[in-house]
């Protein structure tokens, strides 16, 4: 299992509250800037929308593709950050 | 989606207009009865369920009979409605969140589940635009997004409305996004689906929800004030520890940067002042050094008495062989240097 960054950590040990979208793991500064222009300027819509894809990995991972051209990596980092994160808190 | 054999008279019209568009079937004129819905329901969907279930047979007699008396009834009416319709349909995400950001509506993402909601709104605003009295449908709105409980209610006040036929504000899409995804993406990147299914899959729930909605008809709103937009937005509390779970923290010597811990620990520092807890140390230390201080002298007293015994004691035995040798001392020590 690969280890966590620092960015995966810090979002997973508290509640996100009002976190930009940049805040998540694998999402920098140009793939939250695309995702704050399709409407998802914070991190808890992005926590809607995967909780509406049903934590799916797959389906989460190409709409993250699809909607911010995010690669498998920063793809992977989200997933599990997102997935932890409601592991921990939901 | 699995049709069940309902009777497509008994559905409402709203439902109809929704299977028809999920069946790429165009659309009658906004004004059409009802009648001419269930028509064209019964043309082209039991059509195909025909294809798919054998033991339709019976129905399909009945029902084509019916659509022939049907179709005499259609009349034509208000073209550019049923245009604008169509067109709202083939827009992409991003032209109709344009579109609506136009209109002075600033939408959040348009994703498959949001997208009907957000056509309608559109298309409301559209509607508005083209005849001569606006529709008063912003209170109407806030209704329609909420409980299921309300959709029931609104269900009947529709198919009531129908018989008036003289509504604009009657719902005037509902695209049912189908499940293999269609939506014309940006070209850049190409839409993958490991599963073969779609990344804007919606769970069934929401479509059930969305498919009785309409709008509430303005006689009951009648002193509403006109809101375009419509749209109220209230923040959500974060979740904390939710389902009365203690909030369990992952990595708990990762250093929380967020406003809420730190507010924290600034209270639980105040509860025991700094200076407080000095003042007291440095009241218990003093009193220490008295107690000591005092201590001091003691030793003396209690060691007195024995020190008077034991020079009593060394004078008593000094005397016996120091008597002895006492006369003779000063003759026998001649003081020689």
């Amino acid at each position: 299992m690969s280890s966590t960054t620092q960015k995966h950590r810090d979002f997973v040990s508290e509640p996100m509250a009002k976190k930009k979208v940049t805040a998540l793991a694998g999402i920098g500064d140009a793939l939250g800037k695309r995702l704050e222009d399709k409407g998802f300027d914070k991190a808890d819509k992005v926590l809607g929308h995967f909780l509406m894809l049903g934590k799916d990995e797959g389906r989460f991972k190409c709409w993250l593709k699809d909607t911010c051209g995010a690669n498998s990596r920063q793809q992977d980092h989200c997933y599990r950050c997102l997935r932890e994160w409601c592991d921990s808190f939901l | 989606m699995p049709v069940f054999e309902e009777d497509p008279a008994q559905l409402s019209k709203s439902r109809l207009k929704s299977d028809l568009v999920a069946h790429n079937v165009t659309l009658p004129t906004e004004k059409s009865k009802k009648d001419v819905y269930v028509g064209l329901y019964l043309k082209h969907i039991d059509a195909k369920n025909a294809a798919d279930f054998s033991s339709d047979e019976e129905d399909q007699v009945v029902n084509q009979g019916h659509v022939v008396a049907c179709h005499q009834e259609d009349t034509p009416k208000e073209k550019p409605s049923a245009v604008d319709m169509l067109d709202v349909n083939g827009l992409t995400d991003d032209e109709l969140k344009a579109s609506l950001l136009k209109h002075g509506l600033n939408a959040g993402p348009i994703v498959a589940s949001t997208r009907a909601l957000y056509e309608r709104r559109l298309l409301k605003i559209l509607q508005s635009n083209m005849p001569s009295e606006p529709t008063v449908n912003g209170a109407g709105d806030a209704n329609a997004y909420s409980d299921s409980e309300e959709e029931g209610d609104e269900e009947g006040k529709d198919e009531d409305s129908d018989s008036n036929d003289s509504r604009q504000e009657d719902i005037l899409t509902l695209e049912l996004p189908p499940e293999n995804d269609k939506q014309p993406e940006q070209p850049k990147w190409e839409l993958c689906t490991p599963k073969n299914e779609s990344a804007y899959y919606t769970p069934n729930a929401s479509y059930k929800q969305t498919e009785g909605l309409t709008v509430v008809p303005t006689r009951l709103y009648p002193s509403a004030v006109p809101i375009l937009t419509g749209i109220t937005a209230t923040c959500r509390r974060p979740i904390k520890g939710a389902a009365g779970r203690p909030v369990l923290y992952k990595y708990p010597d990762a250093p929380p940067t967020s406003p809420m811990t730190l507010e924290r620990r600034e209270v639980d520092a105040r509860l025991v002042p700094v200076y407080a807890q000095v003042l007291v140390f440095l009241a218990i230390a003093c009193l220490l050094y008295l107690v000591y201080a005092c201590m001091e002298e003691n030793p003396y007293h209690p060691l007195l008495p024995l020190l008077d015994g034991l020079s009593e004691a060394l004078e008593s035995q000094e005397e016996g062989p120091v008597g002895l040798a006492h006369p003779g001392d000063p003759a026998d020590t001649p003081v020689d240097l």
